[in-house]
């Protein structure tokens, strides 16, 4: 992707986010009479400045003639992508494995996607997995009454 | 009273439970998701079986410790402890990536000190003077108020002024979420009911800052070994010297002043006094560009200003039973379980009390300067923890808070949510502070616009016809033309 690519992404996503927010609060009708703003003046107001502002960056970037860079691209595409699936996985197990089960997969398999062949150190890992988890629940549901979910083990 | 006070305050168990106070605090406070507020609700129902002194000494204890802890891993992770450390982070961040963790340590430290100390002073000697001002503020000044730190973020954009912007007005966009200031005309919640009470911030920060940091570590993971030199660690006093001490007195006295009048107003909090004395500190220094590079100046600003909150937002409290944020409110429920009644007569009715609780936060104020500074050398350690082994750890950390501060898992979501927006800003090349000031700031103006508006039969004219209102928005009007002046001369040259 070139700079001038990401630009046009940019003020192309801004510009529809700004539509579509200006349409949304069109729809607000005020309520207190002819006193008050309403619930949709400001968010009008701020729907409208963003439209501008995306339109701006847009007329920009398709008028300006700086010489086109590749932008160096030296980032780890597998590392990140696995890294938010497991995020998504983690949020989704919180709640029904519980707190302690998700956590100790979750850390485990973060700190091995983190790692590399130089600091990869499984039973370390596996403790801190383990240890971890079991500390910050006994912390917060015995020490600060903090309820977490429970889940499948419920202690 | 002064000496009945003295001898509840000065005894051993009255000073270890400040103790516990502040070292609890500090701890909550560190903990992205933990608040001061949940430290003292949980410290509460604890406080109402030990004697009145000792019930409330253990409280302010646990308020000053608190509000002082965000600032360890506002510099040393960039993940606000606290949404009023968030100023901290434009400087101290910066100073620690350049190796200088423990001077900013230092330096904050020192200022969160010196700004408590200030408004602790502030609480005993002009108490009611003060209070008698700030509360003739009106909606029009408090919406001045928000406006003129809304321009900070025209000068925190970095290189791109346009994408600053866009981040802001998206933040402010994001705070409109649920159900609307004076009328609760709900608001794109796109019929969620989970979306009714808007996002939190602490969800919003814990995703933007420690879930973005994350998956870009993934993205970067080949040198996420890179860096990992241990920092040698040198560290005399606080780390500045008398001379550059000298240069900050006029920033310590201006944010403190800031940080009291702030904690006056009530419902503003201390993430806007932070924003607010960074924002001036940036706008009369000599070198304005240096600010966001790791300069001390931001830090001392940030720091003074929040811990002056905390004397600040005691004097409606105590003089006029008038709590003006989430802590405060908890307090007054505190008080008045052991028989305190805030208001005109404390001082004759509950005068060794009042007494008591100046004495408690200077004796809570020394212990945090003595605790955080004694645990200095620990605290920069944390950042000798391989990267690969630290970030998840903090990664479930932050899970937790986002979890419990309101014990649902709708939260968590969110915070992923977030997480990866900031992903698609930092590959759009957007900064993202300038969101979280939109957020912050943006449903204070609107309510406040809304209100001063309704006040004055929806004549405009209030905002310039005052004479408060109109020294502010002229002040941000200046600040916004210089950046774009600077902005376009950097544009040609």
């Amino acid at each position: 992707m070139t700079d001038k690519k990401r630009d046009l992404l940019c003020s192309v996503i801004f510009l529809a986010f700004g539509i579509f927010m200006f349409v949304q609060s069109a729809a607000i009708k005020p309520l207190m009479g002819s006193k008050d703003l309403g619930s949709g003046f400001v968010p009008k107001i701020i729907a409208g400045c963003i439209i501008v502002i995306a339109g701006v960056k847009l007329i920009m970037t398709l008028t300006s003639k700086k010489e086109e860079k590749k932008i160096e691209n030296d980032e780890d595409k597998v590392g990140g992508l696995l890294t938010i699936a497991l995020l998504l996985i983690y949020s989704v197990l919180f709640n029904t494995l519980g707190f302690i089960l998700s956590t100790v997969l979750y850390l485990f398999a973060q700190m091995l996607i983190l790692s590399d062949e130089r600091n990869r150190k499984i039973p370390l890992f596996a403790v801190i997995a383990v240890v971890a988890p079991v500390v910050i629940y006994a912390l917060f549901v015995y020490v600060i009454k903090m309820p977490l979910p429970a889940g499948l083990l419920s202690f | 009273m002064v000496l009945e006070a003295f001898s509840l305050i000065f005894n051993p168990a009255c000073l270890v439970l400040i103790l516990i106070g502040v070292i609890v605090g500090i701890i909550f406070g560190s903990i992205p998701g933990l608040s001061a507020t949940m430290a003292i609700v949980l410290f509460l129902p604890m406080s109402f079986g030990m004697t009145p002194m000792n019930g409330i000494a253990l409280l302010v204890g646990l308020y000053l410790g608190g509000i002082s802890g965000g600032l360890i891993s506002a510099i040393l992770l960039k993940i606000p402890g606290t949404p009023s450390s968030i100023s901290t982070v434009f400087d101290g961040g910066p100073m620690a990536e350049k190796g200088e963790a423990g001077r900013a340590l230092g330096v904050g430290i020192l200022f969160s000190f010196l700004g408590g100390l200030i408004s602790i002073f502030a609480l005993m000697f002009i108490s009611p003077y003060l209070a008698a001002v700030t509360l003739k503020f009106t909606p029009v000044e408090y919406f001045a108020i928000a406006v003129f730190s809304l321009t900070i973020i025209a000068s925190l954009s970095g290189n791109s002024l346009i994408n600053g912007l866009i981040s802001g007005f998206f933040g402010i966009a994001l705070s409109m979420v649920g159900m609307a200031p004076i009328d609760a005309v709900t608001r794109f919640t796109f019929g969620s009911f989970q979306l009714l009470s808007g996002f939190d911030i602490v969800v919003i920060l814990i995703g933007v800052f420690a879930v973005t940091d994350i998956i870009m570590a993934g993205f970067g993971r080949k040198h996420l070994a890179d860096k990992m030199q241990k920092t040698e660690f040198q560290l005399k006093g606080f780390g500045l010297t008398l001379q550059e001490f000298k240069g900050q007195i006029v920033n310590l006295i201006r944010s403190s002043l800031i940080g009291i009048g702030i904690g006056i107003l009530p419902g503003i909090g201390g993430s806007t006094a932070g924003l607010l004395a960074y924002t001036a500190e940036k706008n009369s220094s000599k070198y304005p560009e240096k600010f966001g590079t790791g300069i001390i100046d931001g830090v001392i600003a940030s720091e003074t200003s929040n811990n002056a909150v905390i004397g600040g937002s005691l004097i409606p409290l105590l003089t006029m039973g008038i709590p003006g944020n989430t802590v405060t409110a908890i307090f007054l429920g505190g008080l008045t379980i052991h028989g305190i009644s805030p208001g005109p007569l404390i001082f004759e009715k509950s005068g060794q009390y009042v007494y008591g609780i100046f004495l408690a936060l200077i004796v809570a104020n020394v212990f945090m300067l003595i605790f955080e500074r004694a645990g200095l050398r620990v605290f920069v350690k944390l950042l000798d923890i391989p990267k690969h082994i630290l970030l998840p750890i903090i990664m479930v950390c932050c899970a937790v808070g986002a979890y419990s501060s309101n014990s649902r898992i709708f939260d968590v979501w969110c915070v992923m949510a977030f997480g990866l927006m900031g992903v698609l800003f930092k590959k759009l090349k957007i900064p993202s502070t300038p969101l979280i000031i939109g957020f912050i700031l943006g449903s204070m103006a609107e309510e406040n616009l809304r209100r001063a508006l309704m006040a004055s039969e929806g004549s405009w004219a209030v905002f310039v016809t005052r004479p408060i209102s109109l020294a502010f928005l002229i002040v941000a009007f200046v600040s916004v033309a210089m950046t774009l002046k600077k902005q376009i001369a950097g544009k040609k040259a």
